[in-house]
């Protein structure tokens, strides 16, 4: 946990794209919202590797908004009731049960397809509030931080040390991260 | 070109990661096998959380394999606490197995084509205390100890009688009350009327008037005329008289009937007032009560709360997979359900094809059979049957059921059934555990048949008749009401049980009657029937003491009254004589006499002055 902590707080500061690290967030965000074993999350898991976005963005994000998502589940499951219970959508909802994929992919679970609507639908905004502090960040709050006895003293730190190595990009899979 | 080429390739690799892929098939194989190698531990420690979830206690399974292809999961020695009794098993098995269809179970829905389990057992004694996770359903009312159909726990206690006989409100301290005030009040009423009665003084005036008319001399027309004026008059007083008389007679009638009236109301209030004493103190009820309810009711309430208990905490469960017609459900938190919607080949969320459990009790092994267990029986149009046989019982005994179900899509439910016991024994059987009877059957056989019927409405009938022979009681009594119960019992070697349940589900009325209910009734009457005796007699002695001192007092007043009809019966008679007195007639006489012989007289100086 620490190391993806150091992993994730190297991205922050180094020179790491901030729209691959804000879309790892938002992919992480749509997983961590969903059961874990669903076709979604596995397409998902596949566009993160194959797509250069950030990894440990992605892994931190998921087990943040994992943790949101056993906060939110009863919001998530009345979205997903609701459309899955809606007449107007009746038609269309009985039209792709009769797809394999769409019953393998669980979107006929209240909670599967909440989830993945929610996700969706807060994806784009969370995109670009991710740049957004990220951006900020970089540029006002790591310099001001840099200031604090306290981040000092954590640089004297395991923790730091581990910052220090994963932000030199020599690691195994420097290419990848 | 090569340049190019190669400025592509880096231009690609600016936006993809090419091992990914690579990365990617690394990461599912690494998810597969980790899934394969821990599936039966994650499976097993599933079961262990769900159904002790389910159950509400500590849930064991000794381990879990699964077999790929085709798809079979065993589950190798359940025992699931009673969440009541932590000490034993509400039920174990040896083995269980379970053939899965894999794909619709990928797509939402567990079709099991065939589960076996072998060595069901209930309430076998755990190796350990189970731990207990919840209590029972809050909405299982438990009866209270003072339920109408709980044994007596206090003795048979016959009411104080000399309170009884204190009572101001016994009707014959009533009766005697009001006797006393209609012999106040009619006396009253004839003593204002004697008064106005003519007095003797009065009648002996009215003799001397007549007699004196009577010597009144008539010589002529006009002193009978006379004699006759004096008289109508006095015979207008007499009159008057007469109807002061008349009414006094109808009054005196009126209170002698009044009377006569209270003085039988008063004879009959005695027995009155034991009926109302037998009422009040229910002494007719003790001997017609509902025996064999109390002893057995207690026992059905016990297996229906057991089953409404199990009942409660998987019915969440259950309903959580029940397809729904869009908005008639409120969602289930947290987890999450599977909707399904019309499909070209419809099945169940959940369906059994086929299970077949060997069930081992202290009774012997049975073996049931069921086919099509779901709630959605719409889908494939064929409802939920459940055999059960016995394969191993002693002394040549059998027992068989057979039913069937089946869940409507608008939520009804249906079923029936029948079932037949042969020579089923029974041995150390709790019937009843009270503060003032522990009874247990030692040991009997039990036969009997019934069925059951449960239309859409969920309504359901059932009559069902037991014969239980070669019976032996142990128990405890210490009330006498519990003795002549047990003492009853252990006299009995057979008796019969009929029980009639009609109702809806939720609330059924249970109606037993048993043979045991003549056996208790009559030896109970003969051994409270000295002491019901006594304590009548001495109430009805009470009694009829209150109604002699009464008649007592009201003979005295009786006699009063007499003397007043005594009285009215002569002043009538009098008057009467008076009324119908020849005084006139007589007068008359003497005066047509008197002019007779003085024709006669003038007659004959005529004659003798012609013949002389």
């Amino acid at each position: 946990m620490l190391t993806l902590l150091a992993k994730f707080f190297s991205a922050l500061n180094s020179e790491s794209s901030i729209r691959q690290i804000s879309l790892a967030i938002v992919l992480g965000f749509i997983v961590g919202l969903s059961p874990l074993l669903t076709l979604h999350n596995v397409i998902i898991l596949f566009l993160v590797l194959f797509i250069r976005v950030h990894l440990g963005s992605f892994i931190l994000s998921v087990g943040f908004f994992s943790g949101l998502s056993y906060l939110l589940s009863p919001m998530i499951v009345s979205v997903g009731e609701y459309i899955l219970t809606s007449n107007g959508l009746n038609g269309l909802l009985t039209m792709l049960y009769q797809m394999t994929l769409f019953k393998l992919a669980h979107w006929h679970n209240t909670y599967t397809l909440g989830s993945v609507v929610l996700g969706c639908i807060f994806a784009i905004p969370l995109y670009f509030f991710a740049k957004i502090i990220i951006t900020k960040y970089r540029q006002y709050i790591m310099t001001v931080f840099e200031r604090f006895r306290v981040v000092k003293a954590l640089k004297a730190s395991k923790f730091y040390r581990l910052y220090l190595k994963f932000s030199g990009q020599d690691s195994l899979f420097g290419d990848v991260l | 070109m090569s340049h190019n080429n190669a400025g592509q390739t880096k231009g690609l690799t600016k936006y993809f990661r090419f091992s990914g892929i690579l990365i990617f098939f690394a990461v599912m194989s690494f998810i597969s096998i980790f899934l394969y190698i821990f599936a039966e531990t994650f499976i097993k420690s599933a079961i262990e959380k769900t159904a002790g979830t389910m159950l509400g206690a500590e849930v064991n399974v000794a381990s879990v394999t699964l077999q790929y292809s085709p798809l079979v999961l065993t589950i190798n020695s359940l025992n699931a606490t009673d969440a009541d009794h932590p000490s034993y098993n509400m039920f174990s098995f040896k083995q269980a197995q379970a053939g899965i269809d894999i794909w619709q179970y990928l797509l939402g829905k567990t079709i099991i084509e065939q589960l076996n389990v072998k060595q069901l057992e209930l309430m076998t004694k755990r190796n350990h205390v189970g731990e207990v996770y919840s209590q029972k359903p809050q909405n299982i009312k438990k009866r209270s100890v003072a339920d109408d159909s709980t044994l007596p726990s206090v003795d048979l206690k016959l009411p104080n009688i000399k309170a009884i006989l204190d009572d101001s409100n016994l009707l014959t301290v009533k009766a005697a009350k009001q006797l006393q005030t209609i012999y106040d009040e009619e006396k009253l009423k004839l003593k204002l009327l004697k008064e106005k009665l003519p007095t003797k003084a009065k009648l002996a005036v009215y003799k001397i008037k007549i007699k004196n008319i009577s010597k009144m001399k008539v010589k002529n027309l006009n002193d009978f005329n006379l004699v006759k004026t004096e008289f109508d008059k006095i015979k207008k007083e007499f009159k008057a008289d007469q109807v002061i008389t008349n009414a006094a007679k109808e009054q005196f009638i009126t209170a002698k009937q009044r009377i006569l009236k209270q003085v039988g109301t008063l004879k009959n209030a005695p027995e009155q007032d034991w009926l109302a004493i037998e009422r009040q103190y229910q002494l007719q009820h003790v001997n017609t009560e509902d025996f064999a309810h109390i002893l057995f009711g207690e026992q059905g309430r016990g297996y229906y709360q057991k089953a409404e208990s199990i009942y409660q905490r998987i019915a969440p469960f259950i309903d959580s997979d029940k397809e729904i017609n869009h908005d008639k459900q409120a969602p289930s938190a947290v987890k999450g359900r599977f909707i399904h919607f019309d499909d070209n080949a419809p099945l169940p969320a959940f369906l059994i094809k086929q299970a077949t459990l060997s069930l081992v009790l202290d009774q012997g092994d049975f073996e049931i059979t069921i086919k099509e267990l779901t709630n959605q029986h719409w889908y494939r149009n064929k409802a939920s049957t459940i055999h059960l046989s016995s394969t191993n019982l002693p002394n040549g005994g059998n027992v068989s059921i057979d039913s069937q179900f089946e869940f409507t899509q608008d939520g009804h439910s249906s079923g029936q059934g029948q079932w037949q016991i042969k020579k089923f024994v029974l041995e150390n059987m709790l019937l009843t555990n009270t503060d003032s009877l522990a009874l247990t059957l030692t040991k009997g056989e039990v036969s009997g048949l019934g069925k059951f019927n449960v239309n859409q409405d969920n309504h359901i009938n059932s009559n069902n008749h037991f014969g239980l022979t070669k019976a032996s009681y142990q128990g405890v009594a210490t009330t006498k009401f519990a003795s002549i119960l047990l003492d009853t019992f252990k006299s009995l070697d057979e008796f019969t049980l009929n029980i009639n349940v009609d109702g809806t589900i939720k609330v059924p009325n249970m109606k037993l009657s048993s043979s045991l209910d003549d056996a208790v009734k009559g030896a109970f009457k003969k051994q409270i029937a000295n002491k019901l005796s006594e304590f009548k007699t001495q109430i009805n002695q009470g009694l009829n003491e209150k109604l002699a001192q009464s008649l007592q007092v009201n003979n005295q007043k009786n006699s009063e009254l007499s003397d007043f009809e005594a009285l009215l019966s002569d002043t009538d008679n009098a008057l009467e004589q008076l009324k119908n007195s020849d005084v006139v007639k007589q007068q008359k006489k003497r005066l047509e006499d008197k002019v007779k012989d003085k024709l006669k007289d003038k007659l004959k100086s005529k004659l003798s002055h012609f013949f002389g």
